[in-house]
């Protein structure tokens, strides 16, 4: 009995139960077998046979690429080691870092015919508003622009994100107030970041006044320079030591949302998925699945360091609006997911 | 019902006659819709499927019923077994196997047993070994795949 001789929808099925890297590599059994690792019929199968699955990730340190922060693995999407030296193999190798880094600075990468274009730059940005930078929150990369989240300059603490296109010819820079740039009360904790091509920006403050003790989290995307709001769900922190920070959303799904939770001065990360009503999951400490998946911490993290990003494995052919977090040689002939147009 | 009512009998390709509960019969969709319709007396003939893998296909459905029955085994249990039940399937059995699950259309046996195959296979040689697949790709061909595909092929 020959595997060529069960029909097609079968071999799709069996195919589509492969670790991604087995199944990526199982185009080299023959041509056939190529063909259908390509199609969209198996994408979509593969896709819904791990719905409850996500990506294998990693949150690092901007500053030294190979320390991980967190390392969230599973053999399914594979990954079997932390993504920092992959990442900063990638950089070294591509781009050149020419003098000492000032002023609003960030690694731009876009996407042109599949290959990876990125430039360091060093660029006067200016503004309509006086501005002040932010600190504690990092330029987010999309498509060759940076937005940068500033406060304005005349203390009347009119928060803004900045965009400038350093694809463009011109020197374009666009000022928009954050969606919550009114309200003065509650203090919120902020994170920028991007998310299926879109930026997103999430606040959270957390509610100490009545027994129950709630953290609420709020999740927007920029649309055509307006914020949608995606999301916005409390979680339930009454039995819980730690306090939450939002730190980042899956590059591919903005409905999975990192905290960071600072316990002995150290650090942890936690995965909070707004599915299904706001019904939020977190990772356990350590976690070690039949299939494996497996979470593993760095350990002492310096929390006086915010530069921390997150990477993440592609999902299978997906088209990546958010390269700045991806390693090219995953980008190979990806295409477009419908859900992410 | 009548004790009778209570069984069913099903033929194999090769004729060979099986006696089971219809509540082990009827995890099987198709049979499931055979008896819906009535179009079959008590004696199912199923075309496609020896008497072989007729037995292990029985002896999943006996298992499976039982524990959705009384729900006395735990799922830890049952997940053991059918760990056990598809381990040591040569390469032909489970492919007959997955034909007959989805003949018989029961989908948690054409879970078990792609995930079986899928499990067994990991590597190219593997591919080609267990799956009984021929390499037609030129040397060229090949190298090209490999450099477009690179992240799957290193550690």
């Amino acid at each position: 009995m020959m595997m060529n001789s069960l029909p097609e929808d079968l071999r799709a099925t069996i195919l589509a139960r492969l670790p991604l890297k087995s199944m990526k590599s199982s185009k080299l059994v023959c041509k056939e077998w190529k063909a259908m690792v390509e199609s969209p019929f198996l994408r979509e199968l593969f896709l819904s046979h791990h719905q409850n699955s996500h990506s294998s990730w990693s949150l690092m340190c901007r500053e030294s690429g190979n320390e991980v922060m967190a390392h969230y693995g599973c053999e399914i999407w594979g990954l079997a080691r932390s993504l920092g030296s992959y990442t900063w193999s990638f950089i070294n190798d591509t781009f050149e870092i020419q003098g000492s880094l000032r002023g609003p600075s960030g690694l731009a990468t876009r996407i042109e015919n599949g290959v990876v274009l990125g430039s360091w730059s060093f660029e006067t940005i200016h503004s309509p508003l006086p501005l002040r930078r932010l600190v504690h929150l990092d330029p987010v990369c999309l498509n060759g622009k940076l937005y940068y989240s500033l406060l304005n300059k005349d203390f009347t603490e009119v928060d803004v994100v900045v965009s400038h296109d350093f694809y463009a010819e011109a020197d374009q820079v666009r000022v928009l107030l954050f969606p919550d740039s009114e309200i003065k009360e509650p203090l919120f904790r902020r994170a920028c970041t991007a998310s299926q091509g879109f930026v997103i920006y999430m606040n959270a403050d957390r509610n100490d006044d009545d027994a129950s003790l709630e953290l609420h989290l709020r999740v927007w995307r920029l649309k055509t320079w307006e914020w949608q709001l995606l999301n916005e769900i409390s979680l339930d922190c009454t039995n819980s030591p730690f306090d939450y920070f939002p730190l980042a959303t899956n590059p591919f799904d903005a409905n999975t949302v990192y905290l960071q939770s600072y316990l002995n001065y150290s650090c942890l990360a936690f995965t909070t998925n707004l599915h299904k009503g706001g019904k939020s999951g977190l990772h356990n400490y350590l976690e070690r699945g039949s299939d494996g998946r497996f979470l593993s911490f760095a350990g002492e993290w310096d929390t006086r360091s915010y530069q921390v990003f997150i990477v993440t494995i592609p999902p299978l052919f997906s088209r990546a609006g958010c390269i700045g977090s991806l390693l090219p040689h995953r980008l190979d002939q990806v295409h477009t997911l419908p859900s992410y147009c | 019902m009548s004790k009778s009512e209570k069984k069913i009998v099903l033929k194999s390709l090769d004729n060979e006659a099986f006696e089971v509960e219809k509540a082990v019969a009827l995890q099987s969709q198709t049979i499931w819709v055979m008896c819906e319709d009535k179009c079959v007396g008590n004696e199912i003939p199923l075309e496609n499927v020896t008497g072989q893998i007729l037995a292990k296909v029985i002896d999943y459905c006996k298992k499976h019923a039982v524990v959705d029955g009384d729900g006395d085994e735990s799922s830890e249990e049952l997940k053991n077994w059918d760990t056990e039940f598809t381990k040591n399937m040569d390469q032909s059995t489970l492919f007959n196997m997955i034909l007959a699950a989805n003949y018989l259309n029961i989908k948690s046996l054409l879970n078990l047993t792609c995930q079986a195959v899928a499990d067994k296979t990991k590597t190219i040689d593997e591919f080609h070994t267990f799956l009984n697949i021929e390499n037609n790709f030129t040397p060229e061909e090949e190298a090209q795949i490999c450099q477009e595909n690179l992240w799957a092929f290193d550690d």
